[in-house]
């Protein structure tokens, strides 16, 4: 049983005045895998640190099972972490580097032994027992910074960005592993990560962290299909949401030169308007659309194609085209938006408008 | 294309090119490397090299003044296996070069880690520990000549202040605490140097390995044990070969404060062969000189056997 | 970041700041009390050993620098030691950027040569160093000690310069070659300027130590003027032996050059003392 949670945390740095970290609010349940996700700088790691314990909290409370964790020291917090460069004991072996905080708690000998010998077949590494971390390759060495946190078969499991460094093909295999592993042991993890397929791929839930806030939590889709701000619309989705300059009128909202029906919103009220890639479709008659503009370049992926639209005055679109499309470079092309995947933010905060979807 | 009449004749002319030896290569030009190399090569030769052979040639010759050398074999090889004064200097010397390094380097590992565990005043304190090491041994042995006097000296003059007037001696004038009492004098010369060489090596050690440490469940003990000092290890090695090093040639301290006395127990190699070259009537060159060479072997074999000792089989990439 | 460094909790900071406190005593007490001596007249030590110098005696200082010949081991001193430092810092960056640019045959055995001598007793190069000084006639002449204290340096020298040198990329030399300079030119534009660091590194390190150099000096030097500081305080020790107070004005005269010196290069000096200490 472990339970996360992180209530109004704020964080510090000494001779600097300002937060790191603000009024981060978090419950992680039990046996749930989340993502805290954002762009560097935005206070993920710290606040990661702060619930391992290697950084303290300035005010707010951690507990961990309704237990306060505040002022205990790490060692102490029953937390096992991957770290991004692994941190592997470079003068030990795989077998030592294993068996160690496990030795550190656990008199038996025996019993460390067995153990550290599952834990190695489990990730693969049983013929590597006796080498050290120099003479093991970027993965194996990720596998072995995952073992030790095996071994010690904590509370919560903590993952400090553990893919970055590793190449993309191993990224995705082991990405896949992470996952069955979690469902295996059925263990808390908190997994701190830049980028976003992670996150939407292997996490339960999502943390989406701004300038040392927390700019919105929920399922991976649900944060896709509704962000609660610009920023989480632009931040997930590749290419990103597009986003444009739209003013409420009576009853609608005017987007370029087109007019959508929306009532509910003061008349003037400036607004952004967001519609995703996927969500727009290319039309044969101006009638038809909402959007249009000059095509400035098609780019096949062979799966789909990126149609990029350039709208003079207005800010420019990106449409996810099927593998075939009509559209040519140069023309005029015109766009509808599927109405239900329309996204309106307030313009000054950002902030998604309440009941958006029609 | 049309055949050539002759199949063996090229089609194009080639230049020809000449022999390696010839050519000069432009990345390595030898007058450059020449004009770059010969001073610190002449200058060696002159003033390192060639002592060292004469040294190794005096040792096998009778060398007195006015007369030329006269060969005389092994014989100063034999006479100083008999030689009861170069064997007590000699056991001076290695117990000097045996049990400093080990103080020296412990006690620097303890300063070091407590600078590390950012005690107050850590800046002041790093100059304070460090001073020692840039004096000159001159001004450091009448300094301590001082406080080891039996009358006014500082030490005894603290010993009888607390109560423990019995323990007062003549610490240089005793042959049983006169080289125990150059040793800590020794000490207090380097183990500052010892102290900044280890703090900067563990400084260096990444931090995340410490962290890992920490959430396995290490103190501040664990983490010394566990991962700082098997980490730091090669530089520990350094250190102590480097001090068995300076204590095998030590001369100046004791030139200053004892000359060797009282009765030898503070006699190093350095000041006898010294002595037997430069100060006694023997007037013979060629004695001292095989103890110098008999010397330069036995550092050469100890300092060998410290690295043999100690060093990992492996280099640690971190 | 508490936590991952070592922080010792309550009782054990105290055991550790109480052996802090008695070693900075051991450590910085006789300078103290050095420093307070030299203040003080032979009576006043005489009568108590340990009191605070009052009043300030600093005339001390100037009869010490004139009435004992002392001037002269310290300018000996200064001479000497300036001299050998900017050989040492010309040749010996010379050679050092001849290792780390070029090769060529045998450079691994000469430099393993040069280098190994640095585990050398001075014991083995003296007498024969005594003797060939005699018959190259720089015995007793302060050239030859400036040439023996270049010889006794070059190798830590060249050590330090070459791993610096080493580290300037390659490329900087080829290009300064397709614009015309010549291997010399090279040196002196590129290699020196961009080794600044190192070799202030080097010529802190180099007059600190020769500063203080003694065996050398006293088997070489025998006219009293010409005489090195370190030789100086001795004799000076010699002569006065029982005015402990000018012989604590003397010290002090000793140690305020190298004790500055730290005050204001210590990043430097440090750096160069521990160089190749740390692996």
């Amino acid at each position: 049983m472990a339970v996360v949670e992180l209530t109004d945390i704020c964080k510090s740095y000494e001779g600097s005045g300002d937060l790191a970290v603000r009024d981060v609010n978090i419950r992680v349940e039990d046996a749930e895998f989340m993502v805290l996700l954002g762009p560097s700088g935005c206070g993920k790691s710290t606040t990661l640190r702060m619930i391992a314990g290697l950084e303290s909290i300035t005010s707010g409370t951690l507990s961990i099972d309704d237990e306060q964790m505040n002022g205990i020291p790490a060692r102490n917090r029953d937390i096992a972490m991957v770290f991004q460069s692994y941190a592997l004991y470079p003068h030990m072996s795989v077998r030592d580097n294993l068996g160690f905080g496990l030795k550190r708690r656990q008199t038996d000998r025996a019993v460390v032994k067995r153990r550290v010998e599952e834990v190695a077949a489990s990730i693969g590494l049983t013929d590597y027992l006796e080498r050290k971390p120099h003479a093991l390759s970027g993965g194996q060495r990720q596998r072995v910074a995952l073992g030790r946190a095996i071994a010690r078969d904590p509370k919560v499991f903590l993952f400090d960005e553990p893919l970055s460094n590793l190449d993309a093909a191993l990224r995705v295999s082991t990405r896949a592993e992470l996952v069955r592993l979690h469902q295996k042991l059925s263990a808390t993890m908190i997994y701190v990560t830049h980028d976003q397929v992670e996150a939407m791929t292997m996490g339960d839930r999502v943390c989406i962290m701004q300038n040392g806030e927390v700019a919105q939590i929920g399922k991976p889709m649900e944060v896709y299909l509704n962000p609660a701000n610009t920023f989480v619309a632009a931040f997930l989705g590749n290419p990103p949401m597009n986003l444009m300059d739209a003013t409420a009128g009576e009853g609608a909202v005017a987007v370029g030169d087109a007019r959508i029906t929306r009532a509910g919103i003061s008349p003037g009220r400036k607004l952004t308007f967001g519609i995703r890639p996927e969500d727009l479709t290319p039309v044969d008659r101006p009638g038809d659309g909402i959007l249009s503009g000059r095509v400035t370049s098609i780019e096949p992926l062979g799966a789909e194609t990126l149609i990029h639209v350039d709208r003079g005055a207005h800010a420019p679109l990106i449409v996810r085209g099927g593998r075939l499309t009509a559209a040519r470079l140069d023309e005029t092309i015109h766009l509808a938006a599927t109405p239900d995947m329309i996204r309106l933010f307030d313009a000054g905060t950002g902030r998604a408008l309440e009941g958006t979807a029609q | 294309m049309a055949v050539p009449k002759d199949m063996n004749v090229p089609a194009i002319k080639v230049a020809k090119v000449p022999p390696s030896g010839e050519r000069d290569d432009h990345a390595n030009p030898r007058s450059a490397i020449a004009m770059f190399l010969l001073p610190a090569l002449l200058v060696y030769a002159a003033f390192t090299a060639l002592p060292v052979a004469r040294t190794l040639y005096n040792s096998t010759h009778l060398v007195v003044p006015n007369r030329p050398p006269e060969w005389v074999g092994f014989t100063h090889y034999i006479e100083l296996w008999t030689d009861t004064i170069f064997w007590k200097a000699v056991w001076n010397t290695l117990t000097w070069a045996a049990v400093a390094p080990i103080l020296e380097v412990s006690v620097a590992t303890l300063l070091a880690l407590a600078l590390y565990a950012k005690v107050p005043f850590s800046r002041f304190l790093r100059v304070a520990w460090f001073t020692p090491v840039l004096m000159s041994y001159v001004v450091v042995g009448i300094l301590w000549m001082w406080i080891y006097n039996y009358d006014w000296g500082a030490l005894n003059t603290m010993l009888r202040a607390v109560g423990l007037g019995d323990w007062a001696s003549p610490w240089l004038g005793h042959p049983d605490t006169a080289l125990p009492s150059l040793i800590a004098v020794t000490t207090w010369m380097w183990t500052g140097f010892n102290m900044v060489v280890i703090l900067a090596a563990m400084s260096s050690l990444p931090t995340e390995v410490l962290e890992a440490a920490e959430l396995d469940n290490c103190g501040w003990f664990g983490k010394l044990w566990f991962v700082i000092l098997p980490l730091i290890r090669p530089t520990l090695l350094n250190l102590v070969v480097l001090s068995f090093i300076g204590k095998m040639k030590i001369f100046d301290l004791v030139w200053v404060t004892t000359q060797g006395n009282p009765l030898w127990a503070t006699e190093t190699v350095s000041t006898y062969v010294y002595k037997r070259a430069f100060q006694w009537s023997t007037f013979d060159l060629g004695y001292p000189s095989t103890i110098a060479v008999i010397w330069f072997f036995i550092v050469m074999a100890g300092v060998l056997g410290l690295t043999l000792l100690f060093r990992q089989r492996e280099k640690l990439e971190y | 970041m508490n936590g991952t460094r070592i922080s010792p909790n309550g009782l054990r900071m105290a055991a550790l700041l109480l052996f802090i406190a008695i070693y900075t005593a051991y450590a910085a007490g006789p300078f103290v009390w050095v420093a307070m001596m030299s203040l003080r007249t032979t009576t006043e030590i005489a009568a108590d050993p340990y009191a605070l110098p009052w009043p300030l005696h600093f005339d001390k200082f100037v009869s010490a620098w004139t009435d004992s010949n002392y001037d002269a081991y310290f300018f000996n001193s200064v001479g000497i030691v300036l001299t050998a430092v900017v050989i040492l810092t010309v040749i010996g960056g010379m050679a050092a950027h001849c290792f780390a640019r070029y090769r060529f045959r045998f450079k691994g055995l000469i430099y393993f040569i040069i280098f190994s001598t640095i585990i050398f007793p001075p014991q083995v190069t003296v007498i024969g160093l005594f003797q060939i000084m005699v018959d190259y006639g720089l015995y007793n002449s302060r050239i030859g000690l400036v040439l023996v204290y270049v010889s006794i340096q070059l190798p830590i020298t060249i050590y330090i310069l070459e791993s610096f040198f080493a580290r300037i990329p390659g490329d900087l030399f080829d290009a300064a070659r397709i614009d015309g300079y010549s291997e010399w030119e090279i040196f002196w534009k590129i290699s020196l300027p961009v080794a600044l660091p190192a070799i202030s590194t080097t010529v802190i390190l180099n007059t600190i130590l020769l500063w203080n150099e003694f065996l050398y000096a006293v088997v070489l030097i025998t006219d009293d003027d010409k005489r090195t500081l370190p030789l100086g305080v001795l004799r000076f020790m010699g002569d006065q032996l029982e005015d402990v107070g000018m012989i604590a004005t003397g010290l002090m005269i000793a140690i305020v050059p190298v004790v500055l010196i730290y005050v204001f290069f210590s990043e430097r000096l440090i750096q160069g003392m521990t160089a190749g200490a740390v692996k």
